[in-house]
C-alpha cells in the first residue's frame, strides 16, 4: 500500500513536470539525478517523519584515499561507483547488498598525481545501451560492457602530460558521448568532443575559443587565443525538448590579463570568448547556438563551469524554461535557456569584485579596486578564486520549488598574475593570500534559494567551507555532508538538521537516493578532500584537521519494520 | 656495513666517521646532523648517502637516465663525491614547482634540492638555502651577428615566446613588439628554425641546450636583465639541517670551475646580461665566450612580483628600482642579492646604524674609490656618478631603523 502510495506520488508529480524538466524516481540514473541537473528524487518513503532512523545498509572500500567526489549510478539493480586516482577503480555492485558484480582497474600512468592540476578526483560514470562511459586523468574516455567491465573502446580527448585531465562524467546524448576535460591555466585551447558511443570514433570536436575568421576571435588581444583556457571540466546539461547541450567554460589563461587585453574594468574588445561563459550547444553539429559569458576578461580564476539546472520556473506568470546557474563569481544567473536571455542575476553571497550584473548588456558592474591587474595587487577580494560556489553540485526540489547550494565565504588577494611555473623554468616564489575568510565569520553555508524571488531563504552556517553537494527529496528532505565528515539531512523547508551520520573523513560529493524492491536507498560517498586545502594556509590546516582521508561508500535504509 | 643517523641532539655537531667499505678504502662519511625540528616522520636512511631530488626528466637540468644527466645531477654527484658520500635520487616530476618541493623535500623522501630560489620566501620558513650557485634566466636568440644593445632591437620583428612566461608578459605590455606564442621553448625554437619568427625570447638553459644539441650552436643567445628575468639558484634543504648546508656551501665554494664547466657542457647562455631598456652601468659589448660563468647578473625579489619594467611607477621608485636593479648587477656577489646579507659585517642594511647622518656621505665614498685594503673595489668608472646616486638611493630604502 505505502509503496503504491508512493508511486502515485510520482505519477503525480511527473505528470506536473514539463516534459524537459526531469526528475528521477526509482533509478538515479546519470550523474545528476537527470540531465537537468536536478539532483532532486521523487521518492518518499524516508522523509522528515522516519529519517531519524535512517542506518547504514552497507558500505563499499573504494580502495583509494583522498578526494573522493563520484556520484554513483544506478542501472536496474546496479550501482556504479568510481574511487578517485586515475580513477584507480570503477565498481560494478549490487545496489542490495554491495556485493561486488566486477571491478574495472585502468592502468594509472606513474606519477598521475604530477600532472593533475587540482588533485586527482573523479565524479563518476555515465552510461547507455549497455556501456559504462569514464573519463580518466590520462585524459582518455572509456566504453565498459556494463554487465562484465570489460574495456570496448578507448579514445584520447587530451594528452595528460600538458597537465589536461578529466575528472567529470561524460554527457550522453543520442548515439553520442560527449566531453571537456580540465586544467584550462596550463597552454590549452580549450574544446568540447563527442563521440560515437559504439566505436569511440570522434564525431565533432568544439573549440571553445574561436580561431581567426570565427566570431569571437576578436576578443582576444595578439596570439592569445592559442592557449586561451576556456576548457569545460564539469558536468553538462541536456534538454531533449530544445535539443541543447549546455557546458560551462572555465577561467582564461594566463591567469593575468595583460596577456590577453586591457587588463582593466575597461575592457573594450577583450573579452575573451567564450571562457567564464554559458554555452548553449546543438548536439548534433556540435555548433554554438548561444552563449552568455558570465565574467568577461576574467583574472580572478572565476570559472563558470558550476552546473546548469534546467527547471521550468514561473517568471513574470509566464512559465519558463530556465536554466540556473550560481556561478563561482558569487552571482545566481537566472537564464532563458531557449536563447541565453539573461532573466535575473543576483549576488548569493557577500561579494564585492562586482555592484551587480546590468541587465541589459548582462555584463558585471565591476569595483575597480576589486580587479587584479599587473603591478596593482587587489585586496580583501570576495569570493575567493575557489568561488562563492565550487563544483559541489546544487539541487532543485520540484517540491519546494528552492534550489539548496552549498556556498562558500572567502575572500583573497591577488596581484596580476606573473608568469606560472614552468617545468625546466624557474621555481617562482609569489604567494598570495588565497584564503582568508569572509564576512561573518563563517567558511560556509549551506542555503535554501528562492531562484525566482532571487533571495535567500534559510541558511545553515558552517565553520569550515567544502561543504558537499546536494540531493532533495519528496520526502520533504536535503541530505548533504561536510568536511568533518558528517552526512546530514535536513527538513527542507527549514533547513533544521534532522539526522546525521558520522562517515569518518570529509564528504564532497554530492549523494544520490535510489529505489530497489520497494525499498528505498540513500548513498554518499566519504573521502576528504587533499590537495584544495594547500592553497588556503591556516584555513587550509583547519580543513586538514576536519578528518583523516578516506574513500568509502555508505548506502543508508530505514530499518525493516 | 651501513652507519645509521642516530645523531638526535638538536645544533649536534656534524661527526666525521671512518669506515671501511667492500674495497678496502677507508672513506670519510659523516652524519647528517638532525635536529628536533627537521625529525619529520620518514624513513631512517644511511648517513653515507647525500639523498638528492630533481625532476627525472628536465634537461639541461636533471634526468633520471641516458648520456646527459643534466648540471644538476652531475653537480649532486660532484658534490657528493667530495662529501664522501653515496648519492641517491627521490625523483618527482615538477609541472607545479611547490608540490614537487613538498612531495620530496618536505616529504623527507630527500635533503638536498638543487635549483632551488635563493629567496628567503621561497615555501616560506621551511626551506634553507645554501649560497647560489649557477644565474639562470630568460634570453633573445637568434641568427647571428645579434646586435643587441635593448629589447627595443627586435621590435616590429616576429619574437617567439613561450606560452605563461615572462618575455610573454613582457612584449604584450609594451607597444610595437610581435609575439608568436608557443605551448614549449623546443616548440618556438624550431619555429625560428623554419623561419616562423625572426628571433626568439625564451628560457636561457632550455634555449641554449636546444641550440646546443640539436642545432650545433648556430644562434647566437643574448641574456637579458630586467624584471622578473633573471634568477639565482641554489641547492634547498629542510629547516633545521644546518650543518648540510653548511657542508654543501662550503663544497660548492670549492667546484666553482666544475660549475662553470658544466654550464657550458649543457649549454648555458654565457656572458653580461643586456638590460631590457639599455640602462647605465652594464658593460657594453657583452663580454662573450669567457670560459667562466658571469655569476649575478641580476637578482629581482622574486617574493611579491613586482611591476613588469615599463609600467608606471613614480619617478623616485623607478630610481630606487634602477638603483637595486644596478646593486645586483655590481654589489651583490659581496653585499648579497637585494643588500640582504646574513654576514653583518658585509651588511649594507646597517650602514645607517654605523655611520648615522654621514652615512651617504661614508657609502659614497668608499662606492666611488674602493676600499682596496678590504676587498672593495673603487666602481666610479664603472657605475658612472648617476649610477652612484641611484645605488645610494636604494641603499637608504633598505636601511634598518634603529
Amino acid at each position: 500500500m505505502k509503496t503504491f502510495t508512493a508511486l502515485l506520488v510520482v505519477l503525480m508529480l511527473a505528470g506536473l513536470a514539463s516534459p524537459v524538466a526531469a526528475q528521477t524516481g526509482a533509478a538515479w540514473s546519470v550523474y545528476g539525478g537527470d540531465n537537468a541537473n536536478t539532483r532532486y528524487s521523487t521518492l518518499n518513503q524516508i522523509n522528515a517523519s522516519n529519517v531519524g532512523r535512517l542506518k547504514v545498509a552497507w558500505a563499499l572500500q573504494l580502495g583509494s584515499l583522498r578526494s573522493q567526489e563520484s556520484t554513483p549510478i544506478l542501472v536496474g539493480d546496479t550501482l556504479y561507483v568510481t574511487s578517485s586516482h586515475g580513477p584507480k577503480n570503477v565498481f560494478a555492485v549490487d545496489a542490495r547488498t554491495g556485493e561486488v558484480r566486477w571491478r574495472y582497474s585502468p592502468e594509472v600512468p606513474a606519477g598521475i598525481e604530477q600532472y593533475a592540476c587540482c588533485d586527482v578526483n573523479n565524479r563518476g560514470v555515465a552510461h547507455a545501451n549497455g556501456k559504462i562511459f569514464l573519463g580518466r586523468l590520462d585524459g582518455h574516455l572509456v566504453a565498459l560492457d556494463a554487465r562484465t567491465g570489460k574495456e570496448l573502446w578507448k579514445s584520447q580527448v587530451i594528452d595528460h602530460t600538458g597537465g589536461s585531465v578529466i575528472t567529470s562524467p561524460p554527457m550522453v546524448v543520442k548515439n553520442l558521448v560527449i566531453t571537456g576535460f580540465g586544467g584550462g591555466e596550463y597552454g590549452v585551447r580549450g574544446y568540447i568532443t563527442a563521440f560515437d558511443q559504439d566505436t569511440g570514433r570522434e564525431v565533432w570536436k568544439l573549440y571553445t575559443v574561436p580561431a581567426p575568421g570565427e566570431p569571437g576571435n576578436e576578443t582576444w588581444k595578439g596570439d592569445s587565443w592559442k592557449f586561451g583556457g576556456g576548457v569545460a571540466w564539469h558536468i553538462g546539461s541536456y534538454d531533449p525538448a530544445l535539443n541543447l547541450l549546455y557546458y560551462g567554460t572555465s577561467n582564461p589563461a594566463p591567469w593575468g590579463g595583460a596577456i590577453r587585453g586591457n587588463d582593466s574594468s575597461n575592457i573594450g574588445p577583450y573579452t575573451n570568448l567564450y571562457t567564464a561563459s554559458t554555452l548553449a550547444i546543438n548536439p548534433d553539429t556540435g555548433k554554438i547556438v548561444w552563449h552568455f559569458q558570465h565574467t568577461p576578461h576574467d583574472v580572478w580564476d572565476y570559472d563558470g563551469v558550476n552546473e546548469l539546472v534546467l527547471v521550468d520556473l514561473d517568471i513574470g506568470g509566464r512559465k519558463t524554461p530556465v536554466a540556473l546557474k550560481a556561478d563561482r563569481n558569487g552571482f545566481f544567473y537566472v537564464l532563458d535557456r531557449r536563447n541565453g536571455k539573461l532573466l535575473s542575476a543576483e549576488k548569493f553571497i557577500d561579494l564585492n569584485w562586482a555592484k551587480s550584473i546590468d541587465m541589459t548588456t548582462g555584463r558585471p558592474v565591476e569595483n575597480a579596486d576589486k580587479r587584479p591587474r599587473l603591478g596593482f595587487k587587489a585586496k580583501d577580494i570576495c569570493p575567493n578564486l575557489i568561488g562563492g560556489k565550487n563544483w559541489m553540485p546544487m539541487s532543485y526540489s520540484f517540491q519546494t520549488g528552492l534550489v539548496y547550494v552549498p556556498t562558500i565565504n572567502l575572500c583573497m588577494d591577488l596581484e596580476g598574475m606573473q608568469p606560472q611555473y614552468k617545468r625546466g623554468g624557474f621555481y617562482l616564489a609569489t604567494e598570495f593570500d588565497l584564503g582568508k575568510g569572509g564576512p561573518g565569520g563563517h567558511l560556509g553555508e549551506v542555503m535554501a534559494w528562492d531562484p525566482v524571488k532571487q533571495q535567500k531563504v534559510w541558511g545553515n552556517k558552517d565553520d569550515l567551507l567544502y561543504l558537499g553537494g546536494m540531493l532533495s527529496t519528496a520526502g520533504g528532505l536535503v541530505f548533504h555532508g561536510d568536511l568533518k565528515g558528517w552526512f546530514k539531512a535536513l527538513d527542507a523547508k527549514t533547513g533544521r538538521a534532522l539526522w546525521q551520520f558520522n562517515t569518518g573523513s570529509g564528504v564532497s560529493a554530492a549523494p544520490m537516493t535510489y529505489e530497489l524492491g520497494g525499498k528505498q536507498y540513500v548513498a554518499v560517498v566519504s573521502g576528504r578532500t587533499f590537495a584544495i586545502p594547500a592553497f588556503f594556509g591556516p584555513i587550509g590546516e583547519k580543513m586538514v584537521a576536519a578528518s583523516a582521508e578516506g574513500g568509502t561508500l555508505f548506502v543508508f535504509e530505514l530499518p525493516t519494520p | 656495513m651501513r652507519i645509521r643517523a642516530t645523531v638526535s641532539e638538536p645544533s649536534a655537531p656534524v661527526a666525521r666517521v671512518a669506515r671501511k667499505d667492500g674495497a678496502g678504502r677507508i672513506i670519510l662519511c659523516f652524519f647528517v646532523a638532525l635536529t628536533a625540528s627537521a625529525a619529520l616522520p620518514g624513513p631512517a636512511f644511511p648517513a653515507d648517502t647525500l639523498r638528492v631530488c630533481a625532476d627525472p626528466d628536465n634537461l639541461p637540468f636533471s634526468r633520471a637516465e641516458g648520456p646527459d644527466r643534466g648540471l644538476y645531477v652531475e653537480l649532486a654527484e660532484l658534490v657528493a663525491g667530495r662529501l664522501g658520500l653515496r648519492s641517491e635520487y627521490a625523483w618527482f616530476l615538477s609541472h607545479y614547482g611547490r608540490r614537487a618541493v613538498r612531495n620530496t623535500l618536505l616529504a623527507n623522501r630527500c635533503d638536498a634540492y638543487f635549483g632551488l630560489p635563493d629567496d628567503t620566501e621561497f615555501m616560506g620558513r621551511s626551506v634553507i638555502r645554501t649560497r647560489p650557485f649557477l644565474d639562470v634566466g630568460y634570453a633573445v636568440i637568434g641568427p647571428r651577428p645579434l646586435a643587441l644593445a635593448s629589447l627595443d632591437d627586435i621590435k616590429g620583428r616576429r619574437v617567439a615566446v613561450q606560452f605563461g612566461t615572462t618575455p610573454q608578459l613582457l612584449l604584450a605590455t609594451r607597444p610595437g613588439f610581435r609575439s608568436v606564442t608557443f605551448k614549449l621553448a623546443e616548440e618556438a625554437m624550431e619555429a625560428l628554425t623554419r623561419g616562423e619568427a625572426d628571433v626568439a625570447f625564451l628560457w636561457g638553459p632550455t634555449a641554449g641546450y636546444f641550440n646546443k644539441t640539436r642545432l650545433g650552436g648556430a644562434y647566437a643567445i643574448v641574456p637579458i636583465a630586467g624584471e622578473g628575468l633573471q634568477w639565482q639558484a641554489a641547492v634547498g634543504v629542510r629547516k633545521g639541517q644546518d650543518s648540510l648546508k653548511t657542508d654543501l656551501d662550503r663544497v660548492l665554494d670549492q667546484l666553482k670551475p666544475e660549475i662553470n664547466t658544466l654550464a657550458d657542457k649543457y649549454g648555458f647562455p654565457l656572458g653580461r646580461p643586456v638590460n631590457l631598456d639599455g640602462q647605465r652601468g652594464m658593460l657594453w659589448p657583452p663580454e662573450r665566450g669567457v670560459g667562466a660563468l658571469q655569476l649575478v647578473q641580476l637578482q629581482e625579489s622574486t617574493t611579491r612580483p613586482t611591476p613588469a619594467a615599463g609600467m608606471p611607477t613614480s619617478t623616485g621608485d623607478g630610481l630606487v628600482r634602477l638603483g637595486r636593479s644596478l646593486f645586483n648587477q655590481h654589489c651583490s656577489h659581496c653585499h648579497a642579492p637585494n643588500a640582504v646579507s646574513a654576514e653583518p659585517t658585509r651588511d649594507l642594511r646597517r650602514l645607517a646604524l654605523r655611520y648615522g647622518s654621514r652615512m651617504r656621505e661614508t657609502a659614497y665614498a668608499a662606492i666611488t674609490i674602493g676600499r682596496v685594503d678590504k676587498g672593495m673595489p673603487a666602481w666610479k668608472d664603472l657605475l658612472g656618478e648617476e649610477g652612484i646616486q641611484n645605488v645610494l638611493g636604494f641603499l637608504e630604502s633598505v636601511q634598518r631603523q634603529p
